[in-house]
């Protein structure tokens, strides 16, 4: 776990110093569109990972919480 | 006429008085205080299982940017899913593991087992600021079907820096499942017992037997980083690390004991699989804004103490054509390694392994998955969505470790799903 953590810290701050722009708050008019969202359709995220969690081994990396089933 | 002039000033205050005073306390309501996104998923497998699935969930502003959702889904479950065994070229009984009811399957055919079940999940989240750069959200959760039972309970928080470019992520999840089985709940790698019905037992799937229950934790951990890369690129980094804990065993999946020359199958046994499991996943997400269109793309990494390894790459194109509307492809393709305990049968009169499953969600394969859905804005605040997606799952049909009769039989069961989802989301 925490080599994981470490190598994932280290690349971000590999990034953070060339790759990132500085956008201004009045620049930030696209960032806040609905579509822009990480998960622009909550719901049919929720469709998806229930789906998915009770066909597949593997789950989990979008985020905690929700209630679980015993589709698996 | 002059009599009535001081009558309409007095009215317009006293309006305007009772405007100010009705509207100050509701300042921060009054933008939109209720989101509501509603669905109906229909998921159909080809000859297997059917699902349907309304759900409705709702967000309310309590004001101060702190706000309360909640979330109800009824999902009703028929159909044929499979047992664990293997097919073979004679029919096949099975039966419970009480030894109270009993299902044929016809030579050839994969064996499955016939249920149905419903079941109702409830959500609660309650979103609220901690300072101006700090938010958390708590959330519980309840899930209920006739046989599985699960409470949650979860924490997340985001802590804006760099100017609001950057968010850090943290969450925690605890699950208390409760496993429960009409009738007894199978040692693992038993013989699953011969048809025995007594005269309070019954016909049927377990029909007058009682019930027996087993438990298991989870605990979910996950730390993320969202980044603003330029002003049409966003980007999410997480980890996420789970331990399960308890019963972990399907109940209702057996395996096959095939006779180690000619295959035939012998003898059935329950499936055990070890009481831990430790999951990690590494979560990428990018966001892109084209000149109108944009495009989401993501890719997991996905490893366990079972030796399970996982990548799924996930792509939406959506395609707005200047007419309100939009299309949304959807391509999404998986990969798992199998399990280390995952065997499609057990062979007779060899030393029993600790753990063994013929769980094909263990197996090896390969699953893809097409979508395509359109959006249609109804107005400012309401829009419509409709999904359709096909699901296709592949695995290894004729394993190199087939013996006799079994080289003729498919071993592993593809798995084809249509998936059809109407949404409905607005704000009051």
């Amino acid at each position: 776990m925490w080599k994981v953590l470490v190598l994932m810290g280290a690349a971000l701050t590999a990034l953070s110093g060339c790759a990132f722009e500085k956008v201004q708050p009045w620049d930030r008019d696209l960032l806040a569109q609905d579509k822009m969202q990480l998960v622009p359709f909550p719901l049919d995220n929720f469709y998806d990972e229930h789906i998915n969690f009770s066909k597949e081994a593997a789950s989990g990396g979008q985020g905690v919480g929700g209630g679980g089933c015993g589709c698996n | 006429m002059q009599l009535k002039q001081p009558r309409r000033i007095y009215d317009a205050l006293a309006t305007a008085s009772c405007t100010l005073l009705t509207a100050a306390p509701h300042a921060g309501l009054a933008a939109d205080p209720w989101k509501v996104d509603s669905g109906m998923l229909i998921y159909a497998e080809q000859d297997r299982v059917n699902v349907v699935e309304p759900a409705v969930s709702a967000r309310s502003s309590l004001g101060d940017d702190e706000f309360l959702s909640f979330k109800l889904v009824y999902d009703t479950m028929s159909g044929a899913t499979p047992n664990g065994a293997s097919a073979t070229d004679k029919p096949q009984s099975f039966t419970s593991a009480s030894g109270q009811s009993q299902y044929t399957v016809d030579a050839n055919k994969l064996p499955t087992r016939s249920f149905s079940d419903s079941r109702f999940a409830g959500s609660v989240d309650w979103e609220k600021p901690l300072s101006r750069y700090m938010r958390t959200i708590l959330g519980a959760s309840l899930s209920s079907e006739t046989d599985y039972t699960s409470l949650g309970l979860s924490a997340n928080f985001a802590w804006d820096i760099n100017n609001k470019l950057t968010t850090l992520a943290a969450g925690v999840a605890l699950s208390d499942d409760l496993v429960q089985v009409r009738g007894t709940i199978p040692d693992g790698l038993t013989q699953v017992p011969a048809y025995t019905p007594t005269a309070n037992g019954g016909e049927g799937d377990g029909e007058g037997e009682g019930m027996a229950s087993k438990s298991k934790t989870l605990t979910d951990l996950l730390l993320g980083v969202t980044q603003v890369v330029n002003r049409r690129t966003l980007t999410q980094l997480n980890y996420s690390y789970g331990q399960s804990n308890g019963y972990l065993t399907d109940p209702y999946k057996i395996l096959s004991v095939v006779d180690g020359t000619s295959g035939e199958t012998l003898d059935y046994r329950f499936e055990k699989r070890p009481d831990t499991r430790t999951r990690q996943a590494i979560f990428w997400k990018s966001v892109l804004h084209l000149p109108q269109d944009v495009v989401h793309f993501s890719y997991r990494y996905y490893w366990d103490d079972w030796n399970v390894q996982a990548h799924t790459f996930d792509l939406t194109y959506r395609f707005d054509t200047g007419n309100q509307w939009y299309l949304a492809p959807h391509l999404r393709y998986y990969t798992q390694t199998a399990a280390d305990f995952y065997k499609h049968s057990l062979v007779d009169g060899q030393t029993l392994p600790q753990f063994a499953s013929a769980d094909y969600r263990l197996a090896a394969m390969k699953s893809m998955t097409y979508g395509l859905k359109v959006g249609l804005p109804i107005d400012a605040k309401s829009e419509l969505g409709m999904r359709v997606e096909y699901m296709q799952q592949t695995g290894d049909n004729h394993p190199g470790d087939a013996i006799g009769v079994q080289r003729s039989q498919d071993l592993y069961p593809g798995l084809n799903a249509y998936i059809i989802s109407l949404t409905y989301k607005t704000d009051f």
